[in-house]
């Protein structure tokens, strides 16, 4: 049985107060936290990792991308180009900038949200498109029984925004940015492709993904078994956590620098051992889609 | 001759990732599940790192300049599901034993803290929590409200005597507060 409480509570002075809450606080009881622990100090490094000075030249060499054009670069250099659908609502300013978490979070409802993301997607297998041509063997337009047996590889959610990645195991890609509310706005794209001889410490170079003006810039691709991290730098600086689940990553942040520009976001990746490659281009320095080419070591 | 030279950047923001990284944790752990204060504490630093010209320079005015964007962050999670003013504090996992502190002349249960506890209202919670588990001051605290310290008092004294009208109250009304008819029933 619980004992009563003292009921000269009342004239307990600040001092009593303040060791009676303490008694209740959920951090005291938990081993310290450690900032030269392994963990903090590779956040510390990413976060301290410079954008590569080359970016910044890049950016005013590029050609201002047209207002409200979907561009994709990156590992569509190796694949074609995928469809792409895009609802208005979500470009041009929308609340999603308000919300916007660089650290990803989980989706509220993710059965909902899946069923959201097929729908979403839908109108686009649905379009006969003619047969690709030049792509590596097994590239092909999705279909809607692709669409169907599709399943959520990564789900998250950055303020009232949620980003799914839906993948079957024939090599089907969807992915979809779309409200947290469920409501039709969002944009979605489709492609099956086959990545094979990815090795461990590798990640696909960036699919990446720049909405309109007012927009936002998206990536995603494979990753290996022992990548547990992957960091993403717009060429401005902005560092952005991807989510990694089921050999995938994804991430994406607004964009809404004017004038419209191209930037090209870096790549840093942790392995399970600890080991960090940083500054990956998205094009890959060595001419293949597999980022790194050799394990970083130490 | 040339001035005594500033830390660089770096070498500052590595001291201040340093000296404040366990604290913030312990301030984010407080919040959020467990699972989720790395990811919110590395969101934090980032926004540190592009606002480092912004950071005080005092110990004590950095945390609770740290301590603010946390909220913000934590904030700007549930604003998608709800609207609220303050942020829910997790309570440590209470068993039935003594606060241990001599100055108490009462011995209170700390089952019945963390019933008093939860019948304050958000924001008396996060008042308290502010300055009794954070160790902020209150015009410290009052920063990671964001509002004056003048109304930072007024809400800290408003808990305080809201939790000690709560711990007055007996236990069974605090933690079970609703029961079945043959529960009301029973000796």
């Amino acid at each position: 049985m619980t004992p009563p409480v003292d009921t000269t509570a009342s004239r307990l002075d600040n001092h009593q107060l303040r060791a009676i809450v303490k008694s209740v606080d959920p951090a005291a009881t938990i081993a310290a936290w450690d900032a030269s622990s392994p963990r903090p100090q590779r956040l510390l490094a990413t976060i301290l990792t410079p954008a590569p000075a080359t970016d910044r030249r890049r950016v005013r060499n590029r050609r201002p991308r047209r207002s409200r054009r979907w561009v994709l670069v990156g590992t569509l250099a190796f694949v074609p180009l995928a469809a792409a659908v895009l609802v208005p609502g979500l470009v041009g300013s929308n609340p999603a900038y308000a919300t916007w978490t660089s650290v990803p979070l989980a989706v509220n409802n993710l059965p909902a949200a899946e069923r959201s993301c097929r729908a979403l997607l839908a109108p686009d297998v649905a379009v006969p498109r003619p047969p690709l041509a030049n792509t590596p063997e097994g590239t092909r337009w999705a279909t809607p029984a692709d669409l169907a047996a599709s399943t959520a590889s990564v789900a998250e959610r950055r303020g009232t925004w949620n980003l799914l990645v839906m993948t079957t195991p024939d090599g089907f890609e969807g992915v979809c940015l779309m409200d947290d509310a469920q409501s039709p706005h969002g944009m979605g794209s489709t492609l099956v492709r086959h990545v094979t001889g990815l090795k461990p410490f590798q990640v696909t170079p960036l699919g990446w993904i720049q909405g309109g003006d007012g927009g936002y810039d998206l990536v995603s691709g494979h990753a290996g078994a022992d990548v547990t991290e992957v960091w993403v730098r717009d060429g401005l600086g902005l560092a952005v956590k991807a989510t990694v689940t089921n050999g995938y990553y994804a991430a994406w942040w607004p964009d809404s620098a004017q004038p419209l520009i191209h930037r090209d976001p870096t790549l840093t990746i942790v392995l399970s051992d600890g080991t960090t490659e940083s500054g990956i281009s998205p094009r890959g320095s060595d001419g293949t889609n597999r980022l790194p080419a050799h394990r970083p070591s130490r | 001759m040339a001035c005594e030279s500033e830390p660089n950047p770096e070498e500052r923001f590595r001291g201040i990732f340093e000296a404040t990284y366990a604290d913030l944790c312990r301030f984010v752990e407080r919040r959020v599940h467990p699972s989720h204060v790395e990811d919110v504490v590395a969101e934090v630093f980032l926004v540190a790192w592009r606002r480092l010209d912004d950071l005080p320079s005092d110990h004590g005015d950095l945390r609770a300049f740290l301590f603010g964007i946390a909220r913000g962050t934590l904030m700007n999670t549930v604003r998608g599901a709800r609207r609220q003013q303050a942020l829910a504090l997790r309570l440590a996992a209470v068993t039935p034993s003594p606060v241990a502190d001599d100055r108490a002349q009462a011995v209170v249960d700390r089952v019945a803290v963390a019933g008093a506890w939860q019948r304050l209202t958000l924001v008396q919670q996060e008042s308290l929590a502010l300055i009794y588990w954070d160790d902020l001051t209150g015009p410290q605290a009052a920063a990671v409200l964001g509002i004056s310290p003048v109304a930072f008092r007024l809400r800290l004294t408003r808990a305080r005597r809201a939790l000690r009208a709560a711990l007055e109250l007996p236990a069974a009304q605090t933690i079970r507060p609703t029961l079945t008819p043959a529960e009301r029933s029973t000796p």
